[in-house]
Formats: C-alpha cells, structure tokens, sequence
C-alpha cells in the first residue's frame, strides 16, 4: 500500500510509464477513421481511460510527426476531425508493437523472477 | 451553452494564435458530443460545468498543446508567461507614455525627450530578462498554476466579441520598425543632426527638431498599440477605432513635415526636390554639393512615400472597421452561431 506521502512520486511514475503506452495505443486503435471523443469512449471500453485534455494535443503530436492523418467532416450535427493511422504511422506502429511484445515479455521474466524470490 | 463558449474563449487567450479557431473547433465538438444524450444535447446546467470541470481548467488544457521537453520555461507555465509579459510590456508602456505626454504638456519639449524614450526602449529587454528569471525560479521549484481543483467554470470571464485576428508577423514587424525609428531619432538628438550616409557629415533638419515631441509621441502611440494588438490576438472595435486615430494622427504630422521640408526646400531655391533629384544626389554621394538640400530633400521623399502608406493603411482599417460593426450587428458571433445550429 502506498502511504500519502509516496502517492504524488507514484502518480509521476505511472504518468511516466502511460505517456508511451498511449501513444502505442491510439496508433493501434486509428487503423479507420475516428474523432477524438469516439476514440475516448472506444478506449474507455477497452478499459483504458484518457482524458480529452490528454488525447486532443496528443493527436495533434502524433498528426505533425506524420503518423495519423486527418480530416474535417461536417456532415454531421457539428463539424468532427477524423484522424486516422497514416502510411508512415502503420510502419512505425509495426515497429513499436515487436518492441512492446518484447519489452513486455523481459518484463514479465524480471517480475515474476522477483515474484519467485531469487 | 454559453458557458461553453466562455471557457472555449478562455482557453483560446492562451492557445499559439496559428491553430486556435481548429483546437477550438475541434474541443467545442468533443464537448457537445460529451452533453449528447438520446433527446437531444443536455440543457442541464450542472452537466454543462462538469463536463468542463472534467476537461479541466482552461491553462492546463492549453499548456498541453505546446510541445513538450525541458525548458526554461515549461509548457505548464508558457501561457502564463505570454500573458505576463504582454501585460507588463503594455503596462510599462503605458506608464511611460503617460509620463512624457505630461512632460509635454508642462513644456519640457527639449531634445532629451526623444533620449529619454529610447531609455525606456532600452529598459524594456531588463523587464523581459526580470519576468523570465522569476518563471525560470518557479519552474525550477516545480510550482504548478494549473490547479483544477481551484477551477470553478462558474467564474469564467464573459463573452467579448470575436474580432479579425491580428497578424502578429506584421505587428511585430511595425514594432521593430518603429522602434528602430525612435533609435534614430534619439541619434538626431545626440548628434544635433543626422549622420551623413557615409559618416562623414551630419545633416541638420530643422523640420523634424521641430516636431520632434510630436513624432516620439506617434512612435510610442503606434508602439503601445501594436503590443496590445498582440496581447489581445484579435482586433476588437476599440482597438480598431484607437488605430485609425493613431494613424490620422501621424498623417497630420506627415503633412507639417512635408509642408516644412518644401518651405525649407523653396527657401534655398528648391522647388523640384521630390523625388530627390538625381543630380544633386550623385553629386552628394560623391562628396559635393548642398548636403543640406539633399539631405532635406531626401527626408520630403521618405515623409510622401510613408504618407501614402498610412493613408491607404487608414482607409483599410476603416472599411475593416465598418465592416466588422455589420457582422456584429447582424448574424453574431461564429460560436453563437455554431451553438444555434447544433441546438436547433
């Protein structure tokens, strides 16, 4: 249990270790098209929570280093940007999931190696 | 619904002008789709703030759209910081405007004036270097402003109206112009004249000692005005009516000034001076001649040229003027209107 004092160091830590998670997330999510709060609420099903103040300037991050695509559509009630996995995006999620798969698999070895007690 | 547009305004105060109408956009909508409900959008007043009390408070929303690194001063700050500095600068400005306005009129019209207003140009960088090692400290010590928990969507300021955006290229720009003006100026005084363009020689100009006070207080009026433009980002009906009277200020200036420069020009048997007449320059760059005339001469040319500037300047802020009073007479406000078409 982390007491009152640690809890503000763990909050750093587990921000720390989601910012690349989602990032891996959102990729992996936008092969179709989605808006922003269709993808909260498509995560948030998947049991990953993320705030719009997050997500927003998120995808704009992820928009301008050229790994999504967008587009304004205003067909609709109000207009929406649709955002979507662009070419270069798809190589370099390729290349995150082998180092998630990886990176999680030394992980699992290491904790569980504690769990064991050696 | 109003609310939201509030606190859509109050964040885009703090967002880089270049993506705030599409981040906007964009945060309106999400907001909206977070009030859908299966009749239609909540009217509910207590939903309506805790959807935005969940997007959280509008500096922290805008600080996370300015890249993210090590800084000097963080993103968690920047907005802050802009806004600090624009105050100060306007503030300062202000005061300093005040002051030489007052020694104007109580007639301390000596040259120094124009010295003394480049002191305050030169003290303005100080000012600047003082609010960047306070945020430098506050970063240093991790001090956060974005406290959601202090966010209180019911104190968010009111709607004003949405103007043109202001060029912010162009006015700092018309700031580095004018500034470069009054430096020199402030050498004229100095130097009793202005420096031949070789060094050689100073040129006197009667003329302009003249109207010295008159031609510091323009540059300090334009200068004041266009930091306030680029504090606020937009062009609002006031700001709009204090530059076109900025700017007939400065035409009627120009126009004693030219007057001046022809009366001097006519004095010393000079009538076809503008544009400057090419022999007489050739004759001065080679190191003969009337210096004088020329110099004067060339003074009447550059007086003209930015008349006409100004002039045309002025009639487009005055159609821009009488235009933006129609807008808002008529439809309204983009996100009133979007707002009536998503509620109705």
């Amino acid at each position: 249990m982390i007491d009152k004092d640690n809890l503000e160091t763990y909050d750093k830590i587990t921000q720390e270790l989601r910012r690349g998670m989602l990032i891996l997330a959102v990729l992996s999510q936008l092969k179709s098209p989605k808006y922003g709060y269709a993808l909260i609420n498509h995560l948030d099903e998947h049991d990953l929570e993320i705030d719009t103040g997050t997500l927003y300037p998120l995808l704009r991050r992820l928009e301008k280093q050229g790994l999504l695509e967008s587009s304004w559509n205003t067909d609709g009630s109000r207009p929406r940007k649709y955002y979507q996995i662009s070419p270069t995006g798809v190589d370099i999620l390729e290349a995150l999931e082998a180092d998630w798969y990886q990176m999680t698999g030394v992980m699992d070895k290491l904790l569980q190696t504690k769990k064991g007690g050696s | 619904m109003e609310l939201i547009e509030r606190y859509l305004q109050a964040i885009g105060r703090l967002l880089p002008a270049k993506q705030r109408d599409d981040i906007l956009t964009e945060l309106r909508s999400s907001l909206y789709d977070a009030l859908e409900t299966e009749d239609g959008l909540s009217q509910d007043k207590a939903q309506i703030e805790a959807v935005i009390q969940q997007m959280g408070a509008p500096q922290k929303v805008a600080s996370a759209y300015y890249p993210q690194g090590d800084y000097l001063i963080g993103p968690s700050l920047f907005p802050l910081f802009k806004q600090v500095v624009g105050t100060v600068v306007a503030v300062l400005v202000g005061i300093q405007l005040v002051a030489m306005l007052l020694s104007f009129m109580l007639g301390n019209q000596t040259p120094t004036f124009i010295g003394e207003l480049w002191g305050v140009v030169n003290g303005l960088p100080t000012a600047f270097g003082m609010i960047v090692l306070i945020f430098w400290a506050l970063q240093r010590f991790d001090v956060q402003v974005d406290d959601d928990e202090a966010f209180d969507p019911k104190k968010l300021p009111a709607l004003t109206s949405e103007g043109e955006v202001v060029d912010r290229f162009g006015q700092i720009i018309s700031v580095i112009i004018q500034l470069g003006v009054l430096g020199f100026l402030a050498g004229f005084v100095q130097q009793g004249g202005f420096q031949w363009i070789d060094g050689s020689s100073v040129v006197e100009n009667p003329v302009i000692r003249q109207y010295l006070p008159w031609l510091g207080v323009s540059l300090v009026l334009g200068v004041a005005l266009d930091v306030v433009l680029l504090w606020h980002g937009r062009w609002q009906t006031k700001t709009r009516l204090a530059y076109i009277g900025t700017n007939l200020f400065s035409l009627v200036l120009l126009g004693l000034l030219i007057r001046g420069h022809r009366a001097w020009l006519a004095a010393e048997g000079v009538t076809d001076a503008f544009p400057v007449d090419r022999e007489l320059w050739t004759e001065a760059v080679n190191g003969g001649g009337e210096l004088a005339v020329v110099g004067m001469s060339l003074f009447l040319t550059i007086f003209v040229i930015v008349a006409i500037v100004v002039l045309i300047d002025t009639i487009v802020n005055m159609v821009k003027l009488v235009r933006g009073m129609n807008q808002a007479n008529g439809v309204g406000q983009k996100g009133i209107g979007l707002m009536a078409k998503i509620v109705g």
